[in-house]
């Protein structure tokens, strides 16, 4: 993977993608390894649904629509069942976070990212659990012409110093 | 380590693609189970139903009525032909568990006895049909018949969504 990610700056939408995509593999080098648990959740719910579908067109394909009509039945249910779980998993489970990890000393890192319509900064709040379970909450907005160069390059040298100053600030 | 970063990138691509035609196809579906019939909307293809129909309206279909009238405007499907053909109901007969159907095109000179599979002298209510119509939309379907019967505008329609893809964003 190359150092840096590329990114339209005039849409603030595709400088948060660049980001996003960028903010696990900079915090490795700050001694934090990403948990992907959220997002495998969401792509193995998602596959389900195409599964079901899968299904349903080949029951269409091979049966006759009275015959397959109680095997639909149940495909069609069993689809949206899981389109309504993966809706309520990105809603009260992910929600907006972005990232979450821990480092080899038990400290765990959740990130979650909001941001306004043309406002060039990322409001990021960092959670961090030590491992005694004390909770902090950094809240810190990531101006995007810090870690992106005039031609839209992600430089992930800067994300990562972002990460270190911000981590470091928070009292010990 | 493998990095499988770039894999979850491209399943979530993937997978948004994946979500655009599957829900438009159970939707479908869904659709199909509740109007218990294989094709809830069709396009009319011929002048056949004219002036009541023309070319290009949409129709959607229910198939649960235990009986239809005459004066019903139903859509059939024949035995080996593919295109489901949309005509009203001209004289029916009914016993408590079954009904039959005699049809025919608004615009037509006789009755369809002509359009049903040979030695079939009527529609059976119950197998032969998609459904009756209950609601209808003008003109909508008439892309389809577009694309169907003009290649030009189909190539064109396709150049057209591939360079939407190539430009758009995501």
């Amino acid at each position: 993977m190359t150092d840096f990610s590329t990114s339209n700056i005039h849409s603030i939408s595709d400088l948060r993608q660049g980001t996003d995509l960028k903010i696990g593999p900079s915090l490795i080098g700050l001694g934090y390894k990403e948990s992907h648990l959220l997002t495998d959740t969401r792509l193995a719910l998602g596959y389900l649904s195409a599964a079901f579908a899968a299904g349903t067109f080949y029951i269409e394909k091979n049966f006759s629509f009275k015959d397959g009509f109680n095997y639909t039945a149940i495909l069609v249910g069993l689809y949206f069942l899981v389109i309504g779980v993966i809706m309520l998993h990105s809603k009260f489970v992910e929600k907006d976070i972005i990232y979450r990890g821990s480092n080899k000393e038990g400290e765990s890192l959740e990130i979650r990212g909001l941001f306004n319509k043309n406002e060039p900064i990322y409001q990021l709040t960092i959670k961090v659990t030590k491992k005694d379970g004390k909770v902090e909450e950094i809240k810190k907005g990531l101006k995007y012409t810090e870690i992106f160069d005039k031609f839209g390059n992600l430089h992930l040298k800067e994300l990562q110093n972002w990460f270190k100053e911000t981590l470091a600030s928070k009292g010990k | 380590m493998l990095d499988l970063t770039n894999v979850r990138v491209q399943a979530h691509q993937a997978l948004q693609l994946i979500y655009v035609v599957t829900s438009a196809y159970m939707f479908w579906k869904f659709l199909s189970l509740v109007s218990n019939s294989s094709s809830p909307i069709v396009v009319v293809l011929s002048g056949s139903m004219e002036p009541a129909f023309q070319r290009g309206d949409i129709l959607f279909l229910w198939n649960r009525d235990t009986l239809n009238k005459v004066g019903d405007v139903v859509v059939y499907e024949i035995k080996d032909k593919v295109i489901p053909i949309v005509h009203r109901v001209v004289r029916e007969h009914h016993s408590l568990s079954k009904q039959l159907l005699l049809t025919k095109g608004d615009n037509n000179p006789v009755d369809d006895l002509g359009l049903y599979a040979y030695n079939q002298m009527y529609l059976n209510s119950q197998n032969d049909l998609l459904g009756t119509v209950k609601g209808y939309f003008p003109l909508v379907g008439y892309v389809t018949i577009l694309i169907t019967e003009n290649v030009y505008f189909k190539y064109a329609l396709l150049g057209f969504m591939g360079i939407t893809t190539l430009l758009g964003n995501e």
